[in-house]
C-alpha cells in the first residue's frame, strides 16, 4: 500500500507538477497580487506601498474622464467588431461551402490577412488610411476618399473596426466552416423534400444547429476585442487625444507611462471583470437556445 | 439537372466571388508591391507596379535592424516555447483526465477559465514577477513564461483528445512492464499526433506575431 502511495506522489511530481508551478507563478500569482495592488496607492517603482482601501476605484468612477472615453470607444469597437466579424464571416463560410471551383483559393484569400500579426495590420492600415485614400481622392475625386478616417470620432472607431474585421475574419470564417460542415446533409434533404425553399431551410435547419458554433466565436471575438491593444497602439497611437484608446491600452500607458501602478491595477481587475460578466451571460444565452440535432 | 440560366448564374457568382476574394486580400498586395519602390515613387504612384525592382528598401532594413539576428531570435523563441509547452501540457493533461476525482476536475476546470483572462489584467504584476526573477532582458526567459501564458488552451485541446484513447493500451503496456513515464512517451504522446500539429500551427502563428508579451519582457 506505501509501495502504491509513493508512486502516486512520484508521479504527480513528474507530471503534473512542472506545468502547475509554472502556471501558479505566472498565472495565479499575478491575478492575486493584481487585485492587492488595486487596492494601494504605488507608483511600480518607489518603496511606500500605502494601503488606500477602494479609494482607486472610487476615483476612476467619478474622476477620471479619460477612462469613460475609453470605455466608450472600446464598447463602440466591441460591439461593431463582434457583429460586423461573426456577420461576414458567416457568409463567406456559405460561400467558402459552397462548391465553387476556386473554393481554396477564397479561403486562402481571406484566411491571409489573418497570418499577418496585428501590429504590422495597423501600420499597414494607417498608410492605406493616409497615403492611400489621399491617392485614391486625386485619382477619382470621390467625397468618399476625403474622410479622415483616423481623426478622431465615430469615423475612427469605424476605421479601426474595418481593420481589426479585415484581420479577424478569416479565423472566425474557419470556424463557421467547420461548425457548417457538421451539419447532416440528410437533414436539409429531408427539408427539401418537404418542400421548403433554400432561404426556409437555412433559417429553420441549419442556422439552429449552428448555434453552438456561433456561441463559441461571439464569444471569442467579444473577449479578442476586449484585450485589443497592438491595434490602437500602431493604427492611431491612442487618438487625437484619447480618442481611440481601448481599455486595455489605457491600462498600459497607466502603468508604465503614468506610473500610475495601484490605479492600473483597478482598471486591469475592472477590465477582468467585464469580460467574465459577459462571458457568463452569454453562455446563459447560448446554452438556452442549444438545439439538439 | 442545372438549366443554362442557373449555370450562368453559378459562374457569375462564382465571378464576383473571386474578384471580392482579390480586393480581400489588395491591402497585402500593395506592401508587396510597394517594398519595392523608393519612397518618392510610393507616394506619386500609390497603387501601380514598381518601375523598376528597387531593393534599396530590403537593404535598409537588413543593415539597420539586424535583420537576420532578430529574425533567429524569433524562430528560437517560438520553437523552444512551443515544444515546452506542448510536452509539459500534454503530461499534465493526461494525469488530469485519467483521475477523475474533484481535485484533478477542479484544476481542469480552472485552467479552461483562464483562457478567457485578459492578459492585461494579469500584464502589471506579471512584469513585476518576472523582474524580480531577474527573466527580463532574457530570451530564456521569455520562452520559460511564455509556457503557463499558453498552456491552458494546449491542455484543453490535449484533454479532448486524451478522452478518446482508449485505457487497455495503457494497460496492456504496463503489463508488459512498461513505467509510467515509458508508457506516456512511447503509446499515448504519439496517437496525440493530430492534436500536436494543431497546436503547433496554432501556437506559431499566435507566437509569431505576438508584440505585448515581448513588450513588457524583452
Amino acid at each position: 500500500m506505501k509501495n502504491k502511495k509513493k508512486e502516486l506522489v512520484s508521479e504527480v511530481l513528474i507530471f503534473v507538477m512542472p506545468l502547475m508551478v509554472l502556471y501558479f507563478i505566472f498565472f495565479i500569482l499575478p491575478l492575486a497580487e493584481g487585485v492587492y495592488y488595486s487596492l494601494l496607492d504605488w507608483d511600480g517603482i518607489s518603496k511606500s506601498r500605502n494601503y488606500v482601501g477602494v479609494k482607486n476605484y472610487a476615483k476612476l468612477f467619478t474622476d477620471d474622464k479619460d477612462y469613460f472615453t475609453s470605455l466608450a470607444f472600446t464598447l463602440k469597437y466591441v460591439v461593431l467588431n463582434v457583429i460586423g466579424t461573426n456577420v461576414l464571416a458567416f457568409l463567406l463560410a456559405l460561400v467558402v461551402n459552397a462548391k465553387f471551383k476556386t473554393t481554396k483559393f477564397l479561403r486562402t484569400c481571406f484566411f491571409l490577412p489573418n497570418v499577418i500579426s496585428m501590429l504590422i495590420v495597423g501600420y499597414i492600415w494607417r498608410f492605406i488610411f493616409n497615403q492611400g485614400c489621399a491617392a485614391l481622392y486625386k485619382a477619382t475625386d470621390w467625397e468618399f476618399f476625403n474622410i479622415s478616417w483616423l481623426g478622431g470620432g465615430n469615423v475612427s472607431v469605424v476605421a479601426t473596426v474595418i481593420v481589426a474585421m479585415w484581420q479577424g475574419v478569416g479565423y472566425i470564417m474557419i470556424l463557421y466552416l467547420s461548425g457548417l460542415q457538421m451539419v447532416d446533409t440528410s437533414l436539409l434533404e429531408a427539408a427539401s423534400i418537404d418542400g421548403a425553399g433554400k432561404v426556409k431551410q437555412f433559417f429553420k435547419v441549419t442556422l439552429p444547429l449552428m448555434v453552438p458554433t456561433i456561441g463559441v466565436n461571439l464569444f471569442m471575438v467579444v473577449s479578442q476585442s476586449f484585450r485589443q491593444f497592438d491595434l490602437n497602439l500602431s493604427l492611431t497611437g491612442g487618438g487625437p487625444g484619447r480618442q481611440t484608446t481601448s481599455l486595455a491600452l489605457d491600462i498600459y500607458t497607466e502603468g508604465y507611462q503614468n506610473n500610475r501602478m495601484g490605479y492600473a491595477e483597478a482598471k486591469a481587475v475592472i477590465l477582468f471583470v467585464i469580460v467574465i460578466a459577459i462571458a457568463i451571460l452569454q453562455l446563459r444565452v447560448t446554452r438556452s437556445k442549444e438545439v439538439e440535432a | 439537372m442545372m438549366g443554362n440560366a442557373k449555370k450562368v448564374r453559378k459562374i457569375a457568382a462564382e465571378v464576383v466571388m473571386v474578384i471580392l476574394a482579390i480586393l480581400f486580400v489588395s491591402p497585402a498586395w500593395i506592401v508587396l508591391t510597394n517594398s519595392f519602390k523608393p519612397l518618392g515613387e510610393i507616394l506619386t504612384n500609390t497603387f501601380g507596379m514598381p518601375a523598376s525592382l528597387y531593393l534599396g528598401n530590403f537593404q535598409y532594413v537588413l543593415e539597420n535592424m539586424n535583420y537576420v539576428r532578430v529574425f533567429f531570435n524569433t524562430v528560437c523563441i517560438c520553437v523552444f516555447a512551443i515544444a515546452f509547452t506542448v510536452i509539459l501540457s500534454a503530461m499534465c493533461a493526461y494525469r488530469l483526465s485519467r483521475w477523475n476525482n474533484k481535485i484533478s476536475n477542479g484544476i481542469l476546470l480552472l485552467l479552461m477559465a483562464s483562457m478567457i483572462v485578459p492578459f492585461q489584467s494579469i500584464m502589471l504584476p506579471f512584469a513585476k514577477i518576472c523582474k524580480s526573477l531577474h527573466l527580463t532582458d532574457s530570451i530564456p526567459g521569455l520562452i520559460l513564461v511564455l509556457v503557463p501564458l499558453y498552456c491552458p488552451m494546449a491542455v484543453f485541446i490535449f484533454q479532448g483528445a486524451i478522452k478518446s484513447i482508449p485505457k487497455e493500451i495503457e494497460e496492456a503496456a504496463q503489463m508488459d512492464g512498461c513505467g509510467k513515464v515509458a508508457t506516456f512517451f512511447r503509446i499515448i504522446f504519439p496517437l496525440l499526433k493530430p492534436s500536436t500539429s494543431s497546436i503547433v500551427v496554432l501556437f506559431t502563428l499566435q507566437m509569431w506575431n505576438d508584440f505585448t508579451l515581448p513588450l513588457i519582457m524583452l
